[in-house]
């Protein structure tokens, strides 16, 4: 196996697939085809996390593949057919990347290990569940992976979660002093004219 | 009793659209809910909707009477 093309080539594609996501989402009610793989997550004090197979189990809405952002995934994939000269693509809510492949090697399988803060900031990531596409299309076939992973880490260690605490309470007060005001319901006229029975020194003789 | 109002859509929109953004922060990062685009759209959505309600269907505050000279 020639590890160090792979990464350049076709293989880099699980690599940035599965190292959070990809590999996560093939399994059970996740759909994968043209391909197959394994993916192991740890913690970032190094224990054991979490494993899915496609196919195989996890990787669904109700059972997703659990990563930390800083906890390694180790991966392996195969491709049905030989894939060259394509692209790959991951996408999610929490972020997407792309990019092309050679593949002059002509392999069809493929390992590696990455972490989620590879890619992300570590303050920009949002924990929470996200559906994650992987895709790679090139000449002699193509493989698609969806799934689900779960983001384990703290919401209040992310950025995003702290401008959404700050920006809350902004929006509700700039709704509440939106509201529509009466214009001079009440206010008497301010150019009232003075009384001509009355002189403005007050008629003193 | 004066028909005027002066409303604020600029600020109501804004702040219902900041509303629906936070939202569909927090909902994401606490697991209420797996945030799809399309659901964090949505979310967005209602926060302008009600920006539109606040800018044009509550009623207008009344000025403050102001004091009279005794």
């Amino acid at each position: 196996m020639h590890q160090g093309r792979m990464r350049r080539s076709i293989v880099a594609v699980a690599v940035v697939a599965g190292a959070t996501l990809a590999a996560a989402g093939p399994a059970g009610a996740a759909s994968a085809s043209g391909c197959s793989g394994e993916a192991s997550s740890v913690s970032s004090g190094g224990e054991p996390l979490d494993q899915v197979s496609a196919p195989g189990g996890g990787g669904t809405r109700s059972d997703p593949f659990t990563v930390e952002p800083d906890g390694p995934v180790s991966w392996d994939g195969q491709s049905d057919t030989v894939i060259t000269d394509g692209r790959w693509e991951v996408t999610s809510s929490l972020f997407s990347t792309s990019g092309t492949f050679d593949n002059d090697d002509e392999d069809q399988s493929s390992e590696g290990t990455k972490k989620m803060t590879d890619y992300v900031p570590a303050l920009l990531v949002l924990p929470g569940t996200y559906e994650v596409d992987v895709s790679v299309t090139g000449e002699g076939g193509s493989c698609a992976v969806t799934g689900f992973i779960e983001v384990d880490a703290s919401p209040l260690a992310s950025a995003w979660v702290i401008a959404s605490l700050v920006l809350l309470p902004l929006s509700l007060l700039m709704l509440i002093t939106g509201r529509p005001e009466a214009l001079g319901a009440l206010a008497a006229p301010a150019d009232t004219p003075p009384s001509p029975t009355t002189p403005p020194d007050g008629g003193a003789p | 009793m004066s028909a005027d109002v002066q409303r604020h859509p600029f600020k109501c929109l804004l702040g219902g659209l900041l509303l629906g953004i936070s939202l569909s922060i927090l909902a994401q990062a606490f697991g209420l809910v797996v945030v799809a685009s399309t659901t964090a759209v949505g979310i967005i959505a209602v926060g302008i909707v009600l920006g539109i309600v606040a800018a044009y269907a509550l009623p207008a505050k009344r000025p403050k009477a102001a004091a009279h000279p005794s």
